[in-house]
């Protein structure tokens, strides 16, 4: 086994980047590349500052509201409750994800559990989504066309000159070679991943709470390990094709339909295999079970009568008048309690649904590496659909929270006992709301790719070898002919 | 004699077509992707005619439930604050062409006396932001973006092919001159290449209830043959200038990566950061804030309402529910305390929509994108006429059971149907404004393109 020098890798890496510039493709497509990406990352950076002032301002403010309510009934300040503003991750400047198409604000009311309000996407023009222009799809969608414009030649273009054979006689080893000039290829687009990261870390602001570092590395990685599968593929395609306009085509189509094509196809498809049900439709389903029971046969009229025997028992008094706390406080309490029971069937046949979703098209993997990028970058840069549900889960256990507080306020104090009034004429001191639990968002923990997500890492790193793979085994058969 | 000629060179350039595997290839897979696209518009279309069916049945439950408590015992207790106006955005005829925003606004709302109109529409449908993220595969989708990555694919390079083939010195033995078989087979390729698109629209328009043929199918045809035509002689012009044979698909590519993605995704970005919408969460705490303020000076507020409505008799409130009163009465204030905030989430969306239209000739695929969307009734200016119909509607019924519950009335039976409902008026426009000047544009480019080819042809033709 030979071993090679740095500098003899470094000459061959070399003459790969000498070629390009050489025949002017090389500088004016990265220059391009460069500016679309600072573009991007300065244009999300500035939005996501915007955000992340006014959900600041709409908190404090939504604070002050909240504790200014004055004597007040809890059950009325209950349903007047608080709202949650989901953050915006600083890592959004990597991958925006659905940020902007899942709402970025719940009202944790009593009774209700609302789906996030506010989409953001909802105030901007639609162009259709054929293209976005930020971080990520720089990287998933140009720069494999850029790759595709510079490396389809790289063999072919040896062959239709006659210096392949020459090459193959130099001496050099052909595996080396082609490594050489895969990495030349690739180095430069890791560069400019590396520096995205770099940014990210100098213009945009974080507080602590999301792990930034890791969260950064991950994506880099995954992205760096598609761009790889990408280089291997063009070189792979360049050693077989019979001529240089042949590979192009070859090529451009398959980045048609891997990066432009598939992704939407799986959206479309996996959003009609499994369909979401209306929001009128899902409304009436919980408005039924909470009338008449989850098992259709326990009505609410029966449900409050075997519940006040229950109190009654529970007090060992005979009237409701005796009890020595709120009944409809408890009332309220024991409705919320059952309220959650459907609403966690409902919203959990919602959220089985989006899995299934989630399923079908990551399905579409086995035609193009994006379906499994893409989940692992907005899950890495915190914008994924697993992190919009750990929000809406963390603003249901505030709501759960919120309403508990104020309904165990009301049944220890709406007693009318001692002069003091009773259930819903009772108004809680000022002081109550500056006590109510508040919604406070932590972002997940990162800890790379969870669950699932390690599929989406088998199926990149299939996407990288079996490329590389063909490439080397086509090279041997050249070598042979 | 020529006239037979060419007859029969188009005739053995088409049966070359099917014999060569790129022509194979492209036909078969432009019919799979039209096929495709077919199968899901119409899955995307069933998708909001069910959603739109639900929300009616659940209307039309709700005024029965109603009517059956004002026709029960109880009728003369059942206040108008009762009443729901519901607001309802039929599905766009040609949703299942182009999708648009159809999934991401709303498109029914509930109103009751207590509704603010910052909260009209807060009943949102459960769709996965994955799905919404990702975009529809619609016909759209398919002629906008990929159709000309086939019209490159089948116009490229055939100038060349004819000179290296010696079919030009053949067709110039023959007295047919290059201008004319490359009109010949321009027109040959392009009805193959249009042939799949345009069946798929016809399919469409007959699986669509609320399409007009005529309309929607003449814009439609009008707007994809111009952009066609724009491909396929910009494809043409390149390909027919001399030089390495691989520069001209490079240079094509270049042109599709620029006009499709790149000008697109720059115009979105620019307009957004130059007309940004405020703050949704702004609005959320600018309106709690006057909700408590409102019920705080709820009596101040019946003060300023009993003045503006001296016909108002004060006795007829005395039986009326507290909360009743001052649901209401908060509801108008805060909508009085929000009015010009919410204006101006309407007025950044319009001004965004007038940038895209102005900038929209920037590129022939985001100019074809935007005439798609406003023949299939998915765009912003019906998304926003739904918004301001809605909120016009709403403010009327409030005021008028809100009059009612202060004037102390019951709801009955006759009451109920003589208040203000909901009547959608779609933005009246003819097809010619809508995607008259657009092809007319797409139209005028493919004639200058093709002005510039036939030059190109003529030269390459003349003896050095």
């Amino acid at each position: 086994m030979t071993v090679v020098r740095p500098a003899a890798w470094w000459r061959l890496i070399g003459h790969g980047w000498r070629h390009g510039w050489r025949d002017g493709r090389l500088g004016p497509a990265l220059l391009l590349l460069l500016l679309t990406l600072l573009g991007a990352c300065w244009l999300d950076a500035q939005r996501r500052g915007a955000f992340e002032r006014d959900r600041q301002a709409a908190e404090a403010q939504d604070e002050q509201t909240f504790a200014a309510q004055g004597a007040r009934n809890p059950h009325s300040a209950a349903h007047f409750s608080r709202f949650a503003f989901r953050p915006m991750p600083p890592t959004m400047v990597l991958d925006p994800g659905v940020l902007d198409y899942g709402g970025a604000a719940v009202w944790m009311e009593a009774h209700l559990k609302d789906p996030p309000n506010a989409r953001l996407a909802e105030d901007r023009a639609d162009l259709g989504r054929l293209a976005e222009l930020n971080v990520a799809w720089v990287f998933q969608v140009l720069a494999p066309l850029l790759l595709v414009a510079l490396g389809f030649e790289t063999v072919v273009r040896e062959r239709e000159r006659g210096t392949w054979t020459l090459l193959l006689t130099s001496g050099v080893s052909k595996a080396r070679w082609l490594t050489a000039q895969a990495v030349a290829l690739w180095l430069p687009l890791l560069a400019l991943l590396l520096l995205i990261a770099l940014l990210l870390v100098v213009i945009v602001p974080t507080d602590g709470q999301w792990d930034r570092g890791g969260r950064t590395l991950t994506w880099v990685l995954a992205h760096a390990l598609y761009l790889a599968g990408w280089t291997w593929l063009v070189l792979w395609v360049s050693i077989r094709a019979v001529g240089s306009r042949v590979a192009l085509v070859v090529l451009l189509g398959v980045w048609a339909v891997l990066c432009v094509a598939v992704p939407r196809l799986a959206a479309t498809v996996a959003n009609q295999a499994a369909p979401m049900p209306s929001a009128t439709a899902f409304t009436a389903a919980v408005r039924r079970d909470l009338a008449q029971g989850i098992d259709g046969h326990s009505p609410a009229a029966d449900r409050t009568k075997a519940f006040e025997q229950k109190v009654l028992t529970r007090y060992g008094v005979a009237r409701i008048e005796d009890l020595p706390v709120s009944f409809a406080g408890l009332a309220l309490q024991e409705g919320e309690e059952y309220g959650n029971q459907v609403y966690d069937r409902h919203f959990g046949h919602w959220a089985d649904q989006l899995a299934t979703q989630a399923r079908w098209r990551r399905a579409f993997a086995l035609l193009s590496p994006l379906p499994a990028l893409e989940p692992l970058s907005r899950a890495a840069a915190g914008t994924d659909l697993a992190t919009q549900l750990d929000f809406m889960q963390q603003a249901e256990t505030a709501r759960r929270d919120i309403v508990r507080f104020l309904n165990e306020d009301m049944i220890r104090n709406a007693t009318g006992r001692e002069g003091g009034a009773r259930d819903f004429d009772y108004l809680a001191a000022p002081d109550l709301w500056t006590r109510t639990p508040r919604f406070e968002y932590q972002p997940p923990a990162w800890t790379g790719p969870a669950g699932s997500g390690w599929l989406d890492v088998a199926l990149l790193l299939a996407w990288w070898l079996l490329p590389m793979a063909a490439a080397f085994g086509a090279l041997r058969c050249a070598e042979a002919r | 004699m020529s006239k037979a000629r060419l007859g029969t060179m188009m005739a053995w350039d088409l049966k070359g077509l099917g014999r060569q595997y790129v022509g194979r290839a492209v036909l078969l897979s432009l019919l799979l992707v039209c096929v495709l696209a077919t199968v899901l518009g119409i899955g995307h279309q069933r998708q909001l005619d069910r959603r739109h069916g639900d929300a009616l049945d659940a209307a039309a439950q709700a005024r029965t439930a109603l009517l059956e408590r004002l026709n029960g015992p109880e009728a003369n207790a059942v206040l108008p604050i009762s009443a729901r106006l519901h607001l309802l955005l039929p599905p766009a005829a040609l949703a299942a062409l182009a999708g648009g925003r159809s999934l991401l606004d709303p498109q029914t709302g509930t109103g009751t006396a207590f509704t603010q109109q910052q909260n009209l529409f807060r009943d949102y449908q459960f769709d996965s932001p994955d799905a919404l993220a990702g975009g529809l595969f619609d016909l759209s989708f398919v002629i906008v973006v990929l159709l000309p990555l086939w019209v490159i694919a089948l116009a490229l390079g055939v100038s060349a092919e004819d000179r290296a083939s010696g079919v030009d010195r053949l067709l110039a033995a023959h007295g047919v001159g290059p201008v004319r078989w490359w009109w010949a087979r321009s027109l040959l390729r392009c009805a193959v290449l249009l042939l799949p698109p345009l069946l798929a629209t016809l399919v469409l328009l007959a699986a669509s209830t609320g399409a007009d043929w005529l309309w929607h199918g003449s814009g439609v045809l009008v707007l994809t043959t111009g952009y066609l035509a724009f491909w396929w002689n910009l494809s043409s012009w390149v390909s027919s200038r001399p030089g390495n044979p691989g520069r001209p698909l490079l240079v094509l590519l270049s042109c599709w990566a620029l006009l499709v993605l790149l000008v697109p995704a720059l115009v979105g970005s620019l307009t957004r950061q130059w007309h940004p919408p405020p703050s949704r969460l702004a609005l959320i705490a600018q309106a709690r804030a006057a909700e408590i303020a409102g019920h705080a000076r709820s009596t101040e507020l019946l003060g300023t309402y009993s003045h503006d409505h001296p016909e108002l008799d004060a006795s007829a409130t005395a039986n009326l529910p507290e909360w009743a009163r001052t649901g209401f009465l908060v509801a108008r204030a805060v909508d009085a305390q929000t009015a010009a905030l919410l204006e101006q989430f309407d007025a950044a969306l319009a001004a965004q929509f007038e940038a895209v239209s102005r900038w929209q000739y920037a590129s022939p695929a985001l100019l074809l994108q935007q005439s798609l969307v406003r023949l299939a009734g998915t765009d912003e200016r019906t998304a926003l006429a739904f918004r301001r119909q809605a909120r016009a509607s709403f403010q009327q019924f409030r005021e008028r059971i809100g009059a009612l519950t202060l004037a102390g009335q019951p709801l009955t039976p006759a009451l109920l149907d003589s208040l203000p409902r909901f009547d959608w008026q779609p933005p009246q426009r003819h097809w010619l404004a809508l995607a008259g000047g657009p092809a007319l544009l797409l139209w005028g480019l493919a004639g200058l393109l093709a002005v510039t080819t036939r030059r190109a042809l003529l030269m390459l033709r003349a003896p050095a």
